[in-house]
């Protein structure tokens, strides 16, 4: 993921401007300057014409896009936008120096370091002590990995070894999902092993350009993932699944010998909700749930056929009404820690999310990626946002 | 701060002007970047009528360029300030302000989306048929000023079919209204229609007043796979002349097929040349008709096979995938110029034959995927390498095209509009006279010639 490698990729925008239909960050400034087509069109100059200088102006555009991917899986030319964007931002942090590396420098050990980071997380949020604000998440006492087991045994008769990563999310922030899936698949009849010598997915800080620390990270991830003995490797935290399978590759040289077992890993790999959706094959007879909409988180594959998978799981194995949303793959505004240093911007990204999830009338709201559901719920303190696992799960239980 | 900038910080809030070049260069072309690229000064994003007549009335009085923009989707460099100014971005100005359902017209402001319009009224069961293919972005002035069309045109018309009445900002900062809800008029010159497809050289249209009609209750969708591009073509003419109105004719080569598939389940299956997309709509008994009306022309011309889809999601997909078809083609070439002349419909067999002759004389690929229903053939220029070499063939195309064009009694724009991209060529197609009849119109309503200037017709003869 070198900027040079998307020497031709970005020649390929056809500068149709319909990334203006789905550019988040444009649609709450409403100005094209903010837009995705602008970025790549001012990447282009700065580092591959070389006709404008990195300036400050161009650092903030470049810094303010979500990485949400919404052009990328929009764009009909394939433009691999956020790509683009974050090996800009490593160029970007290659020329810098002083107080935002160090705070990077913090934050990427922070997440690299488990041990590092469970200590910085007992003492209190480290978020906070960086000074990233108040609203910032708050984490658990006890994390999830010191709550579940290395291998969780099947309760019926056993169909199968699945693997689970757990992400940073779920551990520090809500480990209630996890053990929601442990608990499903086991009373499904699946062993499922916890490895906990994995670390984190590595996308908070290829956020910030930090290719190669994102890249050490994923190694480590591989390693690990690939020496298990499973039929299925299961995520349930979209962010962390499209790290896997669609940055991984890209993250190492083409010849790098960790290719073959990404190819490996990544066909074992499975979203919580898709896997779940072929242990359920059919209608249960769940309990009497209260009605839901569903956000889809923006690192899902939002616009695909399959984008529903939620509503259809559900539907499935708890009796409850779905209340969609006029458009459930509107982006929440959070980008991970972005909200944090672009206040405004998050807060009138989401308020048109917020008018529709009250508009649905749905009681809860349901959706898989850990920071869409922290910052919804910070949006809207008195509706309960949960995932769908642990949705379906006090639902089955 | 340039000082235009600060000039117009004066009239709006600092939040509504943008001079820094990081950020006008983002209004520095449309779609066709590969035309011209130029920073403007500064952008303006007003929010009323009032704000309009007041920057053009300071760029008045400085002679400024002032260059409209909606959405900067348009295919001809029409928004492309070529003399700097200022870019005027009109998409905050865009609220639907009323669905006359009585009197079936919307009065709608001019940066409303078009896509967005067009949901809101299928919602209360009415019809906006234009439909360019970049509805999701594009905005309704837009559409009034180059009198965009899509698919429907061959049986609905384009843009200009469906504007009543419209509110305009001229190049002295007055506002005039005409036109208005009525179905027809016949007092004074049409004032209405001189600024609908005047692509921002006359003044800013601020709102329009457009027609509605009762949605359609059935569709379908048809798919052809013909054996050859002349058969489809000739399938085309026939289905025409046999009086059936298909809402919807595409001519799609197979290379367009391949690109569109990705987007489709199943697939087309790959087993023709050419092939057609058709949509039959209107009441069930209707559609009914049409469908087996098309579907014999088709068999007695010998078509490879006929898909009839009437599942409402799957015919849906159809015109989704159709829609990329533009920047889906980039994925294949290095640069796609698209080009928009339109035949009568008795000619498109001929079109075609002549655009396959031009792409081996010339020595450039040139696909065929065109609203074929309204002759607007849509022959797109492939170039598999950015050079001189090659850019010096594609407008030795381009020019072969035009000619064969005007041969066959057709036009050079049949919804993009001329902007930059064809200005060289409009004298071709309509003469000297008309074109000074054009230009005195030009000067008589903006004697400073601020408005949009360097578009339509070449400046002083020469380069835009
Ligand atoms: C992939 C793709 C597919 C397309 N398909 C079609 C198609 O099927 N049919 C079709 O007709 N076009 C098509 N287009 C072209 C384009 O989308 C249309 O021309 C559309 O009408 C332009 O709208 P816009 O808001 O983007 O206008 P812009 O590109 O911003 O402007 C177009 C012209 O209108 C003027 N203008 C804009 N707003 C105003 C205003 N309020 N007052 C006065 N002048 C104004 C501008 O100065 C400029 O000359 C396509 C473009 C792309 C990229
Ligand atoms: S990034 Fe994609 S969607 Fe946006 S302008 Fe370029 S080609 Fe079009
Ligand atoms: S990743 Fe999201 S915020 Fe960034 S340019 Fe693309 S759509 Fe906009």
């Amino acid at each position: 993921m070198k900027l040079e490698d998307y020497t031709e990729p970005i020649k390929k925008c056809s500068q149709c401007n319909f990334c203006q239909a789905v550019c988040p960050v444009y649609k709450a400034q409403e100005s094209e300057n903010w837009l995705a087509r602008h970025r790549l069109n001012l990447i282009g100059e700065v580092f591959f014409d070389k006709t404008m200088p990195a300036s400050d102006r161009f650092k903030d555009i470049i810094g303010k896009c979500l990485l949400c991917t919404s052009c990328t899986q929009y764009c009909s030319s394939r433009v691999p936008v956020d790509e683009i964007i974050i090996s800009a931002r490593e160029k970007i942090i290659e020329g810098e120096k002083g107080l935002s590396s160090i705070k990077r420098g913090i934050m990427t050990k922070a997440f690299k370091e488990k041990g590092a980071r469970n200590i910085m997380i007992k003492a209190g949020s480290f978020a906070q002590k960086l000074g990233l604000g108040s609203d910032s998440p708050k984490f658990t006492s006890k994390p999830f990995e010191e709550r579940v087991k290395d291998i969780v045994h099947a309760k019926e008769t056993k169909k199968g070894v699945v693997a689970y990563y757990y992400g940073c999310g779920t551990n520090l922030m809500y480990p209630e999902t996890g053990e929601a899936l442990v608990n499903i698949l086991s009373s499904q009849g699946y062993d499922v092993i916890v490895p906990k010598d994995t670390t984190c997915c590595g996308i908070p800080v290829i956020a910030e350009g930090e290719i190669a620390d994102a890249a050490e990270m994923m190694r480590k991830n591989i390693e690990v993932l690939s020496k298990l003995e499973c039929d299925k490797v299961l995520m349930e935290c979209s962010s962390c699944m499209m790290m896997f399978m669609k940055k991984s590759p890209k993250l190492f040289a083409a010849d790098d010998p960790i290719q073959e077992k990404i190819t490996a890993l990544n066909n074992k790999i499975v979203g919580g909700i898709g896997f779940l959706n072929t242990v359920f094959t059919e209608k249960v007879s769940g309990k009497t749930a209260p009605s839901f909409t569903y956000h889809i988180p923006c690192h899902k594959d939002k616009f695909s056929a399959d984008k529903l998978d939620v509503v259809n799981l559900v539907s499935k194995v708890t009796k409850t009404e779905y209340k969609a949303m006029e458009n459930p793959e509107l982006c929440c505004g959070a980008g991970g820690t972005y909200y944090m240093n672009n206040r405004d911007i998050s807060k009138k990204i989401r308020s048109p999310k917020i008018e529709e999830i009250k508009n649905s009338k749905a009681e809860v709201v349901l959706t898989e990626c850990p920071i869409c559901k922290f910052y919804l719920k910070n949006g809207m303190p008195d509706m309960d946002v949960l995932h769908p696992i642990e949705f379906i799960y006090q639902s089955t239980k | 701060m340039s000082s235009i900038g600060k000039d117009l910080r004066k009239i709006l809030s600092s939040e509504q002007v943008l001079d820094l070049p990081e950020d006008v260069s983002a209004y520095a072309n449309d779609a066709t970047f590969y035309v011209a690229k130029k920073n403007p000064d500064a952008v303006v994003f007003p929010a009323s009528t009032e704000e309009i007549s007041s920057i053009i009335k300071y760029a008045a009085s400085n002679k400024i360029p002032v260059v409209p923009r909606g959405a900067g989707s348009g295919l001809a460099g029409g928004c492309t300030p070529v003399h700097g100014g200022i870019v005027i971005d009109m998409k905050r100005i865009n609220k639907i302000i009323e669905i006359d359902q009585k009197n079936l017209v919307a009065v709608v402001e001019s940066g409303l989306v078009l896509e967005k319009f067009v949901k809101t009224v299928e919602g209360m069961k009415l019809f906006y048929p234009p439909d360019p293919q970049s509805a999701e972005v594009c905005t309704i002035g837009g559409n009034i000023a180059t009198r965009a069309g899509g698919p429907r045109g061959v049986k609905y018309g384009t843009t200009e079919r469906y504007v009543t009445g419209i509110e305009v900002v001229m190049p002295n900062g007055d506002v005039i209204n005409p036109g208005g809800r009525f179905v027809k008029q016949s007092s004074g010159y049409d004032l209405t229609h001189l600024f609908t497809g005047s692509e921002g050289t006359l003044g800013v249209i601020t709102k329009g007043i457009l027609r509605l009609l009762p949605l359609p209750p059935a569709k379908k969708t048809i798919v052809v796979t013909c054996v050859s591009a002349d058969q489809a073509a000739e399938i085309v003419s026939e289905i025409i002349a046999r009086g059936a109105v298909p809402a919807v004719l595409e001519f799609l080569i197979k290379l367009a097929v391949m690109a569109i598939n990705g987007y489709l389940t199943p697939p087309i299956p790959l087993t023709g040349e050419a092939y057609l997309l058709m949509e039959v709509d209107g009441n069930e008994a209707q559609v009914e008709l049409e469908s087996e009306e098309i579907k014999a022309v088709c068999n007695e011309l010998g078509a490879v096979d006929i898909r009839i889809v009437t599942d409402k999601a799957e015919c849906e997909t159809y015109w989704y995938a159709r829609s990329r078809l533009y920047p889906l083609m980039t994925t294949i070439f290095k640069r796609v110029i698209t080009e928009d002349i339109t035949v009568p419909r008795n000619k498109i067999p001929e079109l075609v034959k002549a655009m396959q002759a031009i792409s081996t004389s010339v020595g450039i690929g040139i696909g065929i995927a065109g609203h074929a229903g309204d002759g607007n053939m849509h022959p797109t220029i492939l170039q598999s390498e950015v050079s001189e070499e090659v850019a010096r063939k594609a407008d030795k195309a381009i020019e072969e095209m035009i000619k064969v064009c005007l041969e066959l009694q057709g036009t050079i724009s049949g919804e993009h509009g001329i902007g930059i991209h064809k200005s060289s060529f409009l004298e071709l197609e309509h003469g000297p006279k008309q074109v000074e009849i054009m230009k005195s119109i030009k000067r008589t309503l903006d004697p400073l010639g601020i408005m949009n200037p360097g578009k339509i017709w070449k400046e002083n003869g020469g380069k835009a």
